[in-house]
């Protein structure tokens, strides 16, 4: 009789333990979730991979910057500043943020999939 | 009551267990994102004077900005380039840096390619093939054997002469914001500043920060990856800035001996060393080398920094002191 207790309390405790798991496993944030910054401030969240039609967000704090989000990609479709660079940038990918230097305006991965390091050098400048 | 005990014991004994295998970084940290120098800037700091630590180097990165803008008709290096004059310590400081590293680098790496920058276009976006005499007038304005310094005083030994700190101006100030981490008691700690990576000490867990270098070919997979401790990461290419006109390409990075952008048979060079404005300045310098020259200025000078060269044809060298610390998917070669 204890025996079949402690099996019955072990495998109650098993279960808790997996649902637990289960429970933070899916609570995590998306790994396509992208974050479109303006002036610093986090302006929107878009999780790419809930994306079915394609939309834009229009930011005119500074010049007019136009993001196209599209199901699992976003970009910079259009802006005011001269160099175009952003435009050029094409959509987030790598990992370094796609950023509109003269529109204050950066998209940069919320939370990235584990890519196996912490930062990546680049030759920006 | 002893069965219930045991079992209350058991479910926090899982609960623990449970919660440990979640923990992330083992001390608290902090991050700023924002924009200074042209690009889009991140900090990120773990321990007591995280939050101070990155408040003030935030600070301090934004007045140096102020000071060596070449776009900003109220900065010290506009006034500079106007006439010369006083400099700040500031503006001394890196001056001195990068006189030091032109020094060294027999004129590879030179601040007063302003005049040339300046006309090709790469300040205002309004480009311009440079060539034939205009070039050769304006590489009369080059070289910094020209400057005067007396005190903190500068002079041009040419009138129409300029410097331009944008080849190591981040590299000194990821130097400062280390050094203001460390004053504030920060002792894990990653600065990208437009790709410049700096870090202080370990990760929080005490493994070494690792740092991806950009492939200049497909920014979604790297060339390979660099463990480090108390280092800067610096890498120049000319993938990233540059102007097309009739189906040519022209990168930012001139060599100053030709005055047209340098042609040297690499694609990116990556510099790894304890002090950000020296892999700033000599990532540049090794760019502009290419490959056999910068791997002699190496042999000469090994304990000042290693390197990662990748050619115009893909092909990736990496100095003795990175071996066993970079780890790569491509084929490299070990340089001795």
């Amino acid at each position: 009789m204890k025996t079949r207790y402690w099996i019955l309390l072990f495998l109650a405790v098993l279960l808790l333990c997996a649902a637990a798991a289960w429970h933070i496993e899916n609570t995590k944030p998306s790994e396509a979730l992208a974050g479109v910054y303006q002036n610093g401030r986090l302006v929107r969240t878009v999780d790419l991979s809930a994306v079915t039609e394609p939309y834009d967000i229009v930011l005119t704090e500074a010049g007019s910057c136009d993001v196209r989000v599209e199901p699992g990609k976003i970009y910079i479709l259009s802006s005011t500043c001269p160099d175009q660079l952003c435009v050029k940038h094409g959509p987030l990918g790598g990992g370094l943020p796609v950023a509109c230097l003269p529109n204050k305006v950066v998209i940069r991965w919320l939370s990235e999939t584990d890519k196996g390091y912490d930062a990546m050098t680049d030759a920006v400048n | 009551m002893k069965r219930f005990s045991a079992a209350l014991l058991l479910l926090c004994t899982a609960c623990a267990l449970l919660s440990s295998g979640c923990s992330g970084r083992d001390a608290a940290g902090h991050s700023t994102d924002f924009f200074a120098m042209n690009t889009a800037m991140t900090m990120e700091a773990y321990g007591d004077g995280a939050e101070a630590g990155l408040s003030v180097a935030e600070s301090e990165i934004n007045c140096l900005d102020a000071l060596w803008s070449v776009g900003n008709s109220g900065s010290e290096i506009v006034r500079i380039n106007a006439k010369g004059g006083e400099l700040c310590d500031d503006t001394l400081a890196i001056l001195k840096e990068a006189l030091e590293i032109y020094s060294i680098t027999d004129g590879a790496f030179d601040i007063t390619v302003y005049p040339l920058m300046k006309q090709w276009g790469f300040y205002s976006g309004e480009y311009k093939v440079m060539t034939g005499g205009e070039l050769s007038e304006l590489l009369r304005l080059v070289g910094s054997d020209k400057l005067t310094l007396n005190g903190n005083s500068l002079t041009f030994g040419e009138p129409g002469m300029g410097i331009d700190f944008g080849g190591i101006a981040k590299g000194y100030a990821s130097d400062r914001a280390i050094q203001i981490f460390a004053e504030n008691g920060v002792e894990s700690a990653i600065v990208s500043l437009g790709g410049n990576i700096q870090v202080l000490g370990t990760k929080p867990d005490g493994t070494p920060w690792r740092i991806a270098i950009r492939n200049p070919v497909d920014e979604n997979v790297p060339i390979g990856i660099v463990s480090v401790t108390d280092k800067a990461v610096i890498t120049s290419g000319g993938y990233e800035r540059y102007f097309e006109k009739d189906g040519k390409t022209y990168h930012h990075i001139l060599d100053p001996k030709t005055g047209t952008p340098a042609q040297s048979g690499l694609s990116s060079v990556t510099i790894v060393c304890g002090r950000g404005v020296l892999a700033d300045g000599l990532s540049t310098a090794l760019f502009v080398m290419g490959k056999e020259k910068a791997l002699e200025f190496w042999r000469g000078k090994a304990d000042l920094f290693d390197a990662v060269l990748v050619t115009d044809a893909g092909e990736i060298s990496i100095t003795a002191g990175l071996d066993g610390f970079f780890s790569s998917d491509f084929d490299f070669e070990v340089i001795r």
